[in-house]
């Protein structure tokens, strides 16, 4: 730690060591409310020892201070709430008949025909309709039994099969699994992963919250002191979002994270690769606390 | 820096000493502690209370596994911490030290001190915690990097990364703020 002093730095720390001492009055001041404090609260860690079985408190009224526009709006989003809850029973509850009517159409259509008097001659045609909705429920509706498997269901798989699939590619396990050593070579790989990503490469895209997750991940490793584990954390993040969502503040952390780890001019390099200029970035003062000042030459 | 004879005492080794020789042996050196860290001369009384009252409601507890100094440097870290949340609730900006006793009378030296203090306060008001303590207690006490790492829980080479960050750092500001009129 014998580099790069500043005598002028140097020179202002010398000034206040030397007038950081406290005068001894301050020492005797403290000494003495110190003191007071400790025995008061042995005076009063003793009275409670004493009071073995201390009384209940006794309850204050407390008075409602709200004010009543707040009571009223409060009221109101009770009332809301309660509106929403009804809603969505109501909602249920006819989704459930709805099905119970789905699943009677059904075992009508597929009965045998039986001897129909004339008053229900008269319902043919809602027996049509009533047909007519049977031909659709495999597609619309969910299948009355949960093992019954319907074949048409199958009709819906491809639109679920992306979801079902969520595998990750592979490099980001593989940056992680790499030992983190901050050669050289590590370092061209990180100033390539901080190449803006293209967003014509298909790989899955995470959401912005996703996003958000991992860079305070990272965020959060630097905070302790964990430099690689944040460049871990972006390259998994890279290499699963290639869309660029929040592209600077990936790089700015990665930039924090090779300044934590000594290499400044790596962390200069991927910097260049900022929108702006990293000195007219908002994240400044945190990039020229982690790498020293100059952060563009 | 200041008490060299106190410097990296194992506690351990040391026979319990009564609290008021503790107090006597290091209040100058948490004062100081919390002066760095950047509380504002005003409660420096409060601050100070705080930490020694916590110290001897722990003191029982402390076994001696760190140095006596880390030990009471992270006391005053969280003392610290606490004040700050609080001002910066108050939106209190942080004053100017008043003008030093040590200067002896000198204009010349007070003025040199005052702004020493003002340039150091600024620096440190940028920096986020974990920064402030290794500024703090590597950089203005002179604690070793393994003190600083045991009290900030950092790995010792990044603190030594930081260390030399915030000194290229420290001199830029200094730079900076002294040309200005």
């Amino acid at each position: 730690m014998t580099d790069e002093r500043s005598p002028r730095a140097e020179h202002v720390l010398m000034r206040i060591r030397a007038s950081a001492d406290p005068a001894s009055s301050a020492q005797q001041r403290v000494l003495a409310r110190v003191e007071q404090r400790i025995a008061l609260e042995a005076a009063a860690s003793q009275a409670s020892v004493r009071e073995l079985a201390p009384p209940a408190p006794r309850e204050m009224p407390v008075p409602n201070r709200t004010p009543p526009i707040t009571r009223v709006a409060g009221r109101l989003g009770r009332w809301g709430l309660f509106g929403l809850v009804a809603g969505a029973i109501g909602y249920q509850l006819g989704a459930h008949h709805e099905r119970a009517v789905n699943e009677a159409a059904v075992e009508r259509v597929s009965a045998p025909p039986q001897p129909t008097s004339p008053s229900r001659d008269a319902l043919a045609p809602s027996r049509d309709a009533a047909s007519s909705v049977a031909s659709r429920v495999p597609a619309s509706a969910p299948p009355p039994d949960d093992a019954v498997v319907d074949p048409s269901a199958t009709a819906i798989a491809p639109s679920r099969a992306p979801r079902a699939a969520p595998t990750p590619p592979t490099p980001a396990r593989a940056t992680r699994a790499a030992p983190a050593r901050a050669t050289p070579a590590r370092a061209a790989t990180l100033a390539r992963a901080a190449e803006p990503p293209s967003s014509s490469e298909a790989t899955p895209a995470l959401s912005m919250n996703e996003v958000l997750e991992r860079l305070q991940r990272a965020q959060k490793a630097i905070h302790d002191g964990q430099p690689h584990a944040a460049l871990a954390e972006l390259d998994a993040l890279d290499a699963l979002e290639r869309k660029g969502t929040l592209a600077d503040e990936r790089r700015v952390l990665r930039a924090l994270a090779l300044c934590d780890i000594g290499l400044i001019g790596d962390a200069r390099q991927v910097l260049s690769q900022l929108e702006g200029s990293a000195n007219e970035s908002i994240y400044r003062g945190r990039l020229e606390q982690a790498c020293g000042a100059a952060l563009e030459p | 820096m200041h008490d060299s004879s106190l410097a990296v005492e194992p506690f351990a080794s040391l026979e319990p000493v009564p609290f008021r020789t503790l107090y006597e042996r290091h209040f100058a050196f948490t004062w100081r502690t919390l002066r760095y860290l950047g509380v504002p001369e005003p409660l420096l009384d409060d601050a100070a209370q705080e930490v020694w009252v916590v110290v001897h409601r722990r003191y029982a507890e402390f076994e001696g596994r760190s140095d006596v100094k880390t030990w009471l440097f992270s006391i005053a870290i969280n003392i610290e911490r606490n004040i700050r949340r609080v001002e910066a609730r108050r939106r209190c900006l942080v004053p100017l030290p008043p003008e030093l006793s040590t200067s002896g009378g000198d204009p010349q030296l007070a003025r040199e001190e005052k702004e020493a203090w003002a340039l150091v306060l600024g620096f440190v008001d940028t920096l986020d915690e974990t920064r402030r303590a290794v500024f703090a207690a590597c950089l203005v006490e002179g604690l070793s990097a393994a003190e600083t790492a045991s009290i900030t829980e950092l790995p010792v080479d990044i603190v030594y990364n930081r260390v030399r960050a915030l000194r290229r750092s420290f001199a830029t500001w200094v730079e900076r703020h002294r040309s200005e009129p």
